[in-house]
């Protein structure tokens, strides 16, 4: 099931547009009144879909930013729909490159024809890699990335799919905010500056985090052996105390 | 002021316009009669703004009196149930909409369901401010909400929607039974 926010401030309308999205089975919806809340939300999960009012309660172009932390963070496509559609409104609207606009009050048909249009078939909206500041190295061995000197200021750019990734380890005690991610296919590694934590806050809640230096996508899990450990795809990944509970 | 004006009616209407989709493939008589009565509740809160001196506040206690008669007189029971209302205060504009259809949702339900085989059929609603805050405190001598509403888990709407529009203005919502039905909102 796909997973929708909307982001608008009226409650009738916003319900309305949840109970016709889950009854139409297009995807379970989210209900976000603030830029504060929605952002939030957008940290820890990612949806499909988002739908931003512009103006929400006093704060006049809270969608405006809501729009722009998306963009910087995420691939996610955006439908805004508002009852402003003047000519200032649409300018500002279209930097943001929203898959499309609507006004408000929403023609209903046109609102699904819209998300039906915009809303990726499948697949895992993807994190943008800017986010990830670091160098990367592909398909190198091991060792000779211990070994490699990386600045931080250089950043990769290339995007990752959140379905492709397995496991994400950190290598914090050997070399300092180096994250190592490890794909389906062998000896394929990205190497970056950053820490677990920071990654873990950007990835969809599939991915747990089983160990202090292991995240690991449960959708790719073969078997849990005793607690101790969770092998995905021939690797064994080891389960932290602090996370067994989690885990069950 | 003239384009808050706008977004006010504008958002008015939006809430009409959902409430006429949500019903839309069901619709009865009964359903639109609540519907018409959101209207109601939304236009009479719309006259009073344009009766006010102030633009930051509206004077409540005509539009509760508005909004009771107009129930009462659709549901033909006049003579039968009284609506005791003190409301003499003046709220925000703001959240003014907003308050009037959770005012209009607790007495639609208490004319609805309150008053099978009751004698004394009464229904209190008084607006009060405390401080910075609004309290409303609604009671009917009826026979008290069912215990799946009191649980979450009635069917219907109208629990889902007296705290979804409880929670847009960041207030408090308490369901309780002391000889009838009875509801504080703490704005």
């Amino acid at each position: 099931m796909k997973k929708i926010l909307i982001v608008e401030d009226e409650f009738i309308i916003a319900y309305r547009i949840k109970e016709l999205l889950e009854k139409k089975e297009i995807g379970q919806c989210e209900i976000r009144d603030t830029y504060q809340e929605s952002v939030d939300w957008l940290s820890i999960e990612l949806p499909d879909l988002v739908l931003l009012d512009i103006r929400l309660f006093d704060d006049e172009d809270a969608g405006i930013r809501i729009a722009h932390y998306i963009q910087e963070h995420y691939h996610i496509p955006f439908i805004f729909f508002s009852g402003y559609s003047d000519e200032a409104t649409l300018k500002t609207a279209r930097l943001y490159k929203p898959a499309t606009f609507i006004t408000k009050p929403v023609i209903e048909e046109q609102l699904l024809a819209a998300i039906k249009i915009a809303m990726p078939d499948y697949g895992i909206c993807k994190i943008k890699t800017v986010f990830f500041k670091g160098k990367y190295f592909e398909n190198t061995p091991f060792e000779q990335l211990m070994k490699a000197h990386f600045s931080e200021y250089d950043f990769i750019n290339k995007e990752i799919k959140f379905d492709h990734i397995n496991i994400i380890q950190s290598f914090n005690h050997i070399k300092r905010n180096t994250i190592v991610f490890k794909f389906q296919q062998p000896h394929t590694f990205f190497i970056m500056g950053t820490t677990i934590e920071k990654i873990l806050a950007q990835l969809p809640s599939y991915f747990r985090q089983v160990h202090q230096s292991f995240i690991v996508n449960t959708q790719k899990i073969s078997a849990i052996r005793k607690d101790h450990y969770i092998t995905i795809t021939n690797e064994d990944v080891p389960i932290g105390n602090a996370f067994k509970k989690a885990l069950k | 002021m003239q384009k808050e004006q706008h977004h006010r009616v504008h958002n008015s209407l939006g809430i009409i316009s959902s409430l006429l989709n949500k019903y839309k493939d069901t619709i009865t008589p009964e359903k639109l009669a609540d519907i018409d009565n959101n209207i109601i509740a939304i236009s009479t809160v719309h006259r009073q703004l344009y009766k006010g001196d102030t633009l930051e506040t509206v004077y409540f206690q005509p539009i509760v009196e508005k909004m009771s008669s107009s129930l009462l007189a659709q549901y033909g029971l006049n003579h039968d149930i009284q609506i005791l209302i003190a409301a003499k205060v003046n709220v925000p504009q703001k959240i003014s909409t907003i308050l009037a259809l959770m005012i209009n949702e607790l007495i639609t339900n208490s004319l609805k369901y309150a008053f099978t085989n009751i004698d004394e059929k009464k229904i209190f609603v008084t607006v009060e401010t405390k401080k910075t805050n609004i309290i409303l405190t609604y009671k009917d001598s009826g026979v008290g909400y069912d215990a799946a509403f009191l649980k979450q888990k009635s069917e219907g709407f109208g629990r889902i929607l007296l705290e979804g529009l409880a929670n847009q203005l960041r207030g408090k919502i308490s369901f309780f039974n002391e000889n009838g039905a009875c509801c504080i909102i703490k704005l």
